[in-house]
């Protein structure tokens, strides 16, 4: 009888660590993205980055932990004023980006909207020397995120933010983004995200865009 | 149960080894300087263990990874860093220097000579867009780069490029790689002709000016090297209209191919209806392009271009030939051209070390000339095939072989039935043109960075081989600043009109030398160039009857021939770009002093030809204006006097026409119609309707002057050009949030 226990608990033990594996990595993201939602300054956020890639670094299975370092990286990228400085940064989170394209991803639209903002990113270093490349880059994720999920309130949300600063002689500006920015809001109302630590970013920023 | 119970002690055993066997690791990341690098992660590869370094570049963390382990350290732009530690449940102290990736600021690249524009690198001087943004360019590829960059120069009355003291023939235009044979119109006399390409077929722009690469032949002053625009990014509409033309294309985009269709047409009876004209025409000139370009791209290391061009021109004027009786005679033109060209380009391998490019080209051109009572057929055929293969080593060094072939087919009829001759001649010319060359890019360090290559030819024209070596060095002397130097060996098949008489010339030479210092710091560019350049071997005719000078620019060379010409050219060239000190502002100055003399041609002594003048001057202003959206820009031009032949004056081209001066004037509206994005542009060349005078030409007896002048005074375009796509916004100038 002993025997049998011990050789069942043999047995077992690596499935019980396993799951262990699984729970301390659920925590380790729900940890490290807390601490995103409290990342004030630039420091904090490179704190948080370096811990999404350490992660991302040891579970080579998941994609969250590269999703959200590339994140990270345009974040960082949106607080520096050099162009070529937004450009190393972009440069990194394009490293992430890289490493999604080689993993089993089961939301690729929010991997389409992440490239969809290093595109809007790198646009704004250059607008008239870039758009034309990037531009329709853009449009094409947003297209491709919109394929896969038309409920992705993400891809809504960034094609209204690219509106609302398109200047009005293009078609853009605040009023045309206003419709926009309400199906959008509506999106991520009705949005439920697929686990504890899917993306759910993105509805405060809309409502800077809320109709006046 | 005694068994449970070992299991449970051998459970806490191991949990207490769990507890106990940690070990701290702590250290310091700091740059190649020593200064600490705040926010540099630090982490042991495989565990989600690891640290962010401080402000003083400090971490310290602790783990319970055992045995050999191999902790990474990450940092924006900074080379990722690996070591392998031992764990050993103690204290262990590492220390890191970490490396700067290679970038455009701290790594000196090779530029002497050359100027590059491209939108792929992130800090090169020229855009393509800056072509069609700058007045007094006319929207043309090649007059542009003129007016942008210093030692070229712009002869109103002659076409082709000019560049430190070299004549149009000694610059090359290639296209991916391919030398294009006809770049330019069919020049109607004393009119400089347009390039036949539009600025929106190319993503980028090498203007080699001296000491060029290895890669480059055929050319002994200059190489302008543009490349084609990759798959299409979307399909749609582009329609474009002024005074001189309409056109139309339409691109189709597959999710990784492209193909694009373009007509147009060109009749300048409306420009000349709003200018009047010095010339007098008979045939308003005429123009039928169609072109069509298809793009593959396969997979991200591999793509395919082919492009077919076909263009088909006529116009005829009056043109004063100037014999005793100072009687205008009819000139026209019949132009036929055809060039299909296509490249292949593929990564060989999974690390992406060997490149690919390969590529060939057939071109046509038929040129039915007709001046006064004698015809002129000529028909140039050239086949080409290039390739290249690199292999890249570490730290961006690399290793190019290639090769090239042509066939090149000259055929002339020269009709004198209407004349007091009576008869027809034909002449028929072939070259077989093969050329090797290998160049290596090395760097010795970040801050000393050389190019070395060789180049042999063989032409069957000139029936003989070349060996052509070609070097050049760089040194970064600051952070912001370099110094270069460049130079070497070019060979040229001479005109190959002159092989029609005789067979026994032999390849053209000359000698670069370039020393270039650069400094961009801050939007700030300053940029001087000094350079030496010596010829040789250059073809020379023997006039007819001693001292006898034929100033006529449409000659067709006669008398005896040899390679004993000779010459040289030296000079400064001066550029600075600064698009800091005003606001949405951007000013481009170049300057170039040259001093050129040779004895070539029909040249009776060592004198300075009439291409070149002394002093050059570019002023190009633009400015980017937010409400309404548009940009403006002035330039000034200033080109000192040439020398022109006076056949009373007995010391040879010794005379110069005045200065010419030039302010132009361009504007381009941006906004949209029905959401589909629209510019309207307009532009004044000679705002101020100064007298531009180029040339003079005399009568046969030397008893009349006539002034060689613009075609009009004054010109202006106006013209509208609209994408009709999906996409419907573009904005110029996103704020980030």
């Amino acid at each position: 009888m002993k025997t049998l226990i011990i050789a069942v608990a043999f047995f077992i033990a690596p499935f019980i660590t396993k799951a262990t594996d699984k729970e301390r990595f659920m925590q380790a993201m729900g940890q490290t993205l807390m601490e995103l939602g409290q990342a004030k300054d630039a420091v904090a956020l490179q704190e948080v980055a370096n811990k999404f890639e350490r992660i991302a670094s040891s579970e080579t299975a998941e994609w969250l932990p590269n999703y959200y370092a590339g994140l990270c990286y345009n974040m960082m990228a949106q607080r520096q004023k050099d162009g070529a400085e937004i450009d190393k940064y972009l440069d990194k989170s394009d490293t992430f980006i890289e490493k999604l394209a080689k993993q089993n991803v089961n939301s690729p639209d929010e991997v389409e909207v992440l490239k969809a903002q290093n595109y809007m990113m790198r646009i704004s270093v250059d607008g008239p020397a870039r758009f034309m490349k990037y531009g329709s880059a853009f449009e094409g994720a947003i297209a491709k995120a919109k394929e896969i999920n038309p409920e992705n309130p993400r891809a809504f949300a960034l094609k209204a933010q690219m509106t609302y600063y398109t200047p009005v002689q293009f078609g853009g500006g605040p009023e045309k983004a206003c419709p926009e920015a309400q199906e959008a809001n509506t999106k991520f109302t009705n949005f439920k995200p697929t686990s504890s630590i899917a993306p759910t970013w993105g509805a405060e920023q809309m409502k800077a865009l809320v109709c006046k | 149960m005694k068994i449970f119970i070992y299991l449970l002690v051998l459970f806490f055993a191991l949990i207490t080894i769990h507890t106990f066997g940690q070990t701290t690791l702590k250290g310091k990341v700091l740059d190649e300087k020593g200064k600490g690098l705040s926010g540099a992660n630090v982490s042991l590869n495989g565990s989600y263990d690891g640290a962010t370094a401080d402000v003083n570049g400090n971490f310290q963390f602790k783990t319970s990874e055992k045995n050999v382990q191999v902790i990474s350290v990450t940092f924006v732009g900074y080379e990722a860093y690996n070591q392998k530690v031992i764990l050993n449940s103690q204290v262990l102290e590492v220390n890191i220097k970490m490396r700067e990736t290679s970038n455009q600021l701290n790594t000196v690249t090779v530029t002497a000579g050359t100027f590059e524009a491209s939108d792929e690198k992130k800090t090169t001087l020229i855009k393509p867009l800056d072509i069609v943004l700058s007045a007094g360019g006319g929207y043309d590829v090649t007059q542009t780069m003129i007016l942008l960059i210093p030692g070229s120069q712009r002869n109103g009355e002659s076409t082709g490029l000019f560049v430190r003291g070299g004549s149009a023939q000694e610059s090359k235009i290639l296209i991916d790689g391919l030398t294009i044979q006809n770049a330019f119109n069919t020049p109607s006399p004393d009119v400089a002709s347009r390039s036949r390409f539009s600025p929106f077929q190319f993503k980028g722009f090498a203007f080699a000016t001296g000491g060029y690469s290895a890669q480059y032949g055929q050319a002994l002053s200059a190489v302008l090297a543009m490349n084609t625009t990759d798959l299409a990014s979307e399909s749609g509409y582009v329609v474009n209209f002024n005074l001189v033309q309409a056109s139309v294309g339409y691109t189709q985009l597959t999710d990784n191919q492209s193909i694009n269709g373009t007509i147009a047409y060109n009749n300048l009876t409306p420009l000349f209806a709003v200018y009047p004209q010095n010339v007098d025409w008979i045939k308003i000139p005429e123009q039928l392009n169609i072109s069509t370009s298809y793009r593959l791209k396969p997979s991200a290391g591999e793509s395919f271009k082919a492009d077919i061009i076909y263009g088909k021109s006529a116009s005829a004027m009056m043109f004063n030939n100037q014999d005793a009786n100072n009687k205008s005679t009819e000139y026209g033109i019949k132009n036929d051209n055809l060039l299909i060209t296509s490249t292949y380009q593929k990564v060989l391998d999974k690390e992406a070390l060997w490149l690919l490019k390969s590529g060939m080209s057939y071109s046509y051109n038929q040129d039915d000339l007709k001046n006064g009572l004698i015809g002129l057929s000529k028909t140039e055929q050239r086949s080409q095939a290039r390739a290249t293969i690199t292999r890249s080593f570490e730290g961006s060094n690399n290793l190019l072989f290639g090769t090239e072939g042509h066939y090149a087919q000259y055929d002339l009829m020269i009709d004198k039935t209407k004349t007091q001759e009576g008869s027809k001649y034909n002449y028929s010319l072939n070259d077989n043109y093969v050329s090797l060359f290998s160049e290596s890019e090395f760097y010795i360090t970040r801050k000393l960075a050389g190019r070395v290559g060789v180049r042999g030819e063989y032409s069957s024209l000139a029936s003989s081989f070349n060996f052509a070596p070609r070097f050049s060095l760089a040194y970064k002397t600051g952070q912001y600043s370099q110094v270069s130097m460049a130079g070497g060996k070019f060979y040229q098949t001479p005109d190959y009109q002159y092989y029609y008489q005789n067979k026994t010339l032999q390849f053209e030479n000359s000698t670069h030398a370039v020393l270039n210092y650069q400094i961009i710091k801050n939007k700030r560019t300053f940029r001087v160039e000094g350079y030496y350049k010596n010829y040789d071997n250059l073809v020379r005719e023997n006039p007819p009857i001693s001292g006898y000078f034929d100033a006529n620019p449409q000659r067709f060379p006669s008398g005896k021939t040899s390679n004993s010409g000779y010459g040289f050219a030296k000079g400064i060239d001066v550029f600075f770009r600064d698009a800091k000190t005003i606001k949405n502002g951007d000013l481009w100055v170049n300057y170039s002093y040259c001093n050129s003399k040779r004895l070539f041609g029909n040249y009776l002594v060592e004198a300075q030809p009439t291409f070149v003048s002394n002093h050059n001057l570019n002023v190009v202003y633009k400015h980017f204006i937010a409400k309404p959206m548009m940009t403006v820009s002035a330039t000034y031009s200033y080109t000192s006097g040439r020398p022109y032949y006076n056949p009373n004056n007995p010391n040879f081209l010794s005379e110069r026409t005045p200065d010419v001066h030039n302010v132009s004037f361009g504007a381009n509206y941006l906004t949209n119609i029905k959401g589909n994005f629209m510019v309207i542009y307009l532009s004044v060349d000679n705002v101020l309707g100064t007298e531009r005078i180029y040339n003079y030409r005399y009568s046969d007896d030397g008893k009349i002057r006539t002034a060689i002048t613009p075609a009009a005074n004054r010109m202006i375009m106006i013209g509208t050009y609209i994408t009709i796509s999906k996409k419907k916004v573009l904005p110029e100038d996103m704020r980030k949030n």
